[in-house]
């Protein structure tokens, strides 16, 4: 009895200790991991689920949808509800001549078009295509999915429509919907040309679950006010991805005047899967992205899946994966096929987003070792120059870091006064940083954590709701992480190639 | 697409020229550059310019998307607004206590509201949360707040008040203002926390004189050797796995810890008086019964589980 109660207290003694590897992928702080708790039923089990895909007219790639109940081209069919909501904005194919958009109708609409064009007031007037104006089809499909809770279940229906052919660093206007219920019109400009030296800029954030005091919306407006071209979210949408009324959340919040919608259907929002979104349908399918299916990769090639734009390549990455052997094997491969092609005369700036954290300084969710045995070697072979993070609702900026040592930790490498990694060649060559930095730009209304700079590897930290513009000029960038609820700047770092 | 709309496209590539591109991309850095110096007015000039030069370009609905912001406040506004920017960029002591002297010369708006608010944020992280309360304070008092800006606000007070040692008034203004959410939340745990050390200290102490007089006091007479290991494993674990996980594991370990010690000096006085095998087994049952309930209670009241079926 007495040996049994000791083994126990020692197990105990070791309960939460130690790193998540291993771990389930909700394995964390008590708030995370609902997702994990499995559903009453499986999603669709009952219902025979299909896929659809096909080419957009004048696009290159093929255009999957997840398994859905549902899915084909747009009909002509309104129903009673038929104004599109959740208009948001991607980027499917090549950045500067194609955009993507979703949006979200009631449940018999099938009508799915977009009319665009140079004039604003041409298209805002438009019913059809007219000599300013061009229409484009796309598809529609229907998922099921819980709505209030995870015990009732709800059909929804979404669109997508791609538009290719456009012109580079020009501004489109357009509205979707069909022939007598249009959306608002909206702008969105596509990308430089590839390699263009054009200074543009974009948001990095993560973690909007919970919306803690409205600073999602909050967070939306300032990206937006502030110019960005582009937003890549580490992951972490919302807190149940199952339930239906979470997602109608995160797209209809508002403050004032101002709807998310009015930044989302701007900018295109390019996403990674997080421990929360668990590439459940609904993230799925509610987001258009990338689709080059390699081997060992499900939800239709969006598990992962890289872009350019104008001077920079991004690699979006999955970490939350059924799988943890996915991680090491055929992502890892995916990963540095991807990085190997990369050519830095074009995209001297390379960039990878995921949701959990390599390096970051806060021990109750702590680094992942396996990431960072997994995929540090292939960012340090092919000097990615920036690893943006979520999953810790903090703000961290890494110190350069390449290499690790025979414990796998980080080793920092050669940097400047600012904490900014050097280079061997300045202003010249293909430009390979000292190391690389990661930072957790990841509390976007998710609640706070305490965070440390106490780290060897971490060089600045703040607990506060925040977001990150990253300016790209040519072989410069600066990096400007803001306090969302005071607009304030809580780290800066700019530094040139 | 129409032969007429691929016609404005090219027409559209063919004006923008490389020196446009080159130009539009000088302007916005020589806006960019007059907002960080919190100059409003040259940042319009730039941005109209660049608009003027290549309308239907990529920078230029940026520029429009910076005109929006700093075109709406006029006069006094916008001077306030240049503050703003400036502060924001920099937001040193030195900074914000010049912001702070300006304030009331600023006209009332959206523009005051958001330097208060800034004022306010930057003394409490400043290590000045009394100088924090009093922004918030204004800031509160100022009207014309949306719901969620009032919220924020709210909350504001509420994390100045607390570090400045008033958990008690802090809880007060989120509750008076029906405010939940995770402050409130994280107020209301630190405050079950400190209540729960100090009972689990108490509960302990208490254990530990009684342990030490059971000769005098004769209370723990039916406790055998095996029934004290016991005692020791259902307060002592809970206290060392809190020690070694996380704060809010903390409260609810040592909420379990204090909420099962009655369960087990009850069960300890039922076993001393039990005349029988019968009765041993009964006081067990119904001492297991109790500790399940107390435990399903506790992981309730901390969130940790919401109910049964979960």
């Amino acid at each position: 009895m007495r040996r049994v109660t000791l083994l126990l207290l020692a197990a105990s003694l070791f309960t939460g200790c130690g790193d998540d590897d291993g771990a389930s992928p909700d394995s964390g702080p008590a708030d995370a991991g609902v997702d994990a708790a499995p559903a009453p039923r499986d999603l669709g089990q009952e219902r025979e689920l299909t896929v659809f895909d096909y080419v957009p007219e004048g696009c290159s790639g093929t255009v999957r949808t997840p398994e859905v109940v549902e899915a084909g081209m747009g009909g002509e069919t309104l129903g009673a509800a038929p104004t599109p909501d959740h208009v948001h904005v991607a980027i499917g194919e090549e950045a500067s001549t194609t955009f993507a958009v979703n949006w979200h109708t009631d449940l018999a609409t099938d009508v799915t078009q977009i009319l665009y064009g140079l004039d604003e007031d041409a298209v805002d007037a438009a019913d059809g295509a007219t000599d300013e104006v061009a229409v484009r089809s796309g598809h529609t499909l229907v998922y099921e999915t819980r709505y209030e809770t995870l015990t009732d279940s709800l059909d929804v229906r979404i669109h997508e429509v791609h538009v290719c052919g456009l012109e580079p660093s020009t501004t489109y206007y357009y509205k979707v919907g069909g022939p007598g219920a249009w959306s608002e019109t909206f702008d969105v400009a596509t990308a430089p040309v590839l390699g263009s030296t054009e200074p543009w800029t974009f948001a990095a954030s993560g973690d909007s679950r919970n919306n803690t005091a409205g600073v999602w919306q909050l967070a939306q407006r300032q990206i937006l006010e502030a110019g960005a071209d582009l937003h890549v979210f580490s992951g972490d949408a919302v807190n149940l991805s199952a339930l239906q009324t979470e997602w109608d959340a995160f797209f209809e919040a508002r403050e004032g005047d101002f709807q998310v919608q009015d930044a989302l259907a701007r900018i295109p929002f390019m996403v990674s899967n997080g421990n929360h979104d668990n590439l459940r349908v609904n993230y799925l399918a509610q987001f258009a992205m990338p689709q080059d299916i390699s081997e060992g990769e499900g939800g239709q090639g969006e598990e992962w899946y890289s872009f350019d734009y104008a001077n920079a390549h991004f690699v979006v990455l999955n970490d939350t994966v059924e799988d943890d052997a996915t991680i090491s094997g055929p992502e890892a491969d995916w990963l540095r096929a991807d990085l190997a092609a990369v050519d830095r005369d074009v995209t001297p700036w390379v960039f990878a987003v995921h949701h959990r954290n390599l390096y970051t300084c806060m021990s109750s969710h702590s680094p992942s070792g396996q990431l960072r045995t997994a995929w540090q070697p292939i960012y340090d072979e092919f000097a990615v120059d920036v690893v943006f993070q979520g999953h810790n609702h903090v703000y961290e900026r890494s110190r350069p870091i390449r290499g690790l040592t025979a414990t796998n930790e980080g080793v920092v490498a050669a940097e400047g006064a600012g904490g900014e990694p050097t280079f061997e060649a300045p202003g010249g060559g293909s430009g390979e940083p000292s190391g690389t930095l990661y930072f957790t730009a990841a509390a976007i209304g998710a609640p706070l954590y305490e965070v440390s700079d106490a780290c060897p590897t971490t060089r600045a930290a703040q607990g506060v709701a925040n977001y990150l513009m990253v300016d790209v000029d040519d072989r410069s960038i600066t990096f400007t992480a803001r306090n969302i609820e005071t607009g304030a700047v809580i780290d800066e770092l700019t530094y040139s190639k | 697409m129409t032969r007429w709309f691929a016609g404005v496209v090219v027409a559209v590539t063919l004006l923008a020229a490389p020196g446009a591109a080159q130009d539009s991309a000088r302007r916005w850095r020589e806006g960019r550059a007059a907002e960080r110096r919190g100059d409003p007015a040259a940042a319009i000039a730039e941005y109209r310019a660049l608009i003027d030069g290549d309308p239907t370009g990529r920078l230029a609905t940026r520029a429009r998307r910076r005109l929006e912001v700093l075109e709406e406040p006029v006069g006094r506004e916008r001077e306030a607004l240049g503050a703003l920017l400036e502060a924001r960029q920099d937001p040193s002591r030195e900074r914000i206590q010049a912001l702070e002297g300006a304030l009331e010369g600023y006209p009332a708006g959206e523009v005051r509201r958001e330097a208060r608010n800034l004022v306010a944020s930057r003394w409490l992280a400043l290590g000045e949360p009394e100088r924090a309360a009093a922004g918030y304070r204004r800031l509160l008092a100022e009207g014309g707040m949306t719901d969620l800006q009032a919220e924020r606000g709210r909350a504001g007070l509420a994390r100045s008040l607390a570090a400045a040692g008033d958990p008690a008034g802090a809880m007060r203004v989120l509750e008076e203002a029906g405010d939940g959410g995770a402050l409130l939340d994280t107020l209301a745990a630190e405050r079950r926390a400190r209540v729960g050390r100090g009972l689990s200290v108490a509960v302990l102490a208490l254990f530990l004189v009684l342990l030490a007089w059971r000769t005098r006091f004769r209370v723990l007479d039916g406790l055998t050797r095996r029934g004290a290991s016991l005692a020791a494993w259902t307060l002592l674990v809970p206290l060392a796995i809190a020690t070694a996980y996380d704060a809010e594991a903390l409260d609810t370990f040592a909420l379990l810890a204090t909420s099962s010690a009655p369960v087990l000096l009850g069960a300890a006085a039922w076993g001393r008086h039990a005349r029988n095998r019968r009765e041993r087994w009964l006081g067990a049952a119904t001492a297991v019964a109790a500790q399940v309930a107390v435990a399903y209670l506790v992981l309730v009241e901390r969130g940790a589980i919401l109910g049964v079926g979960w």
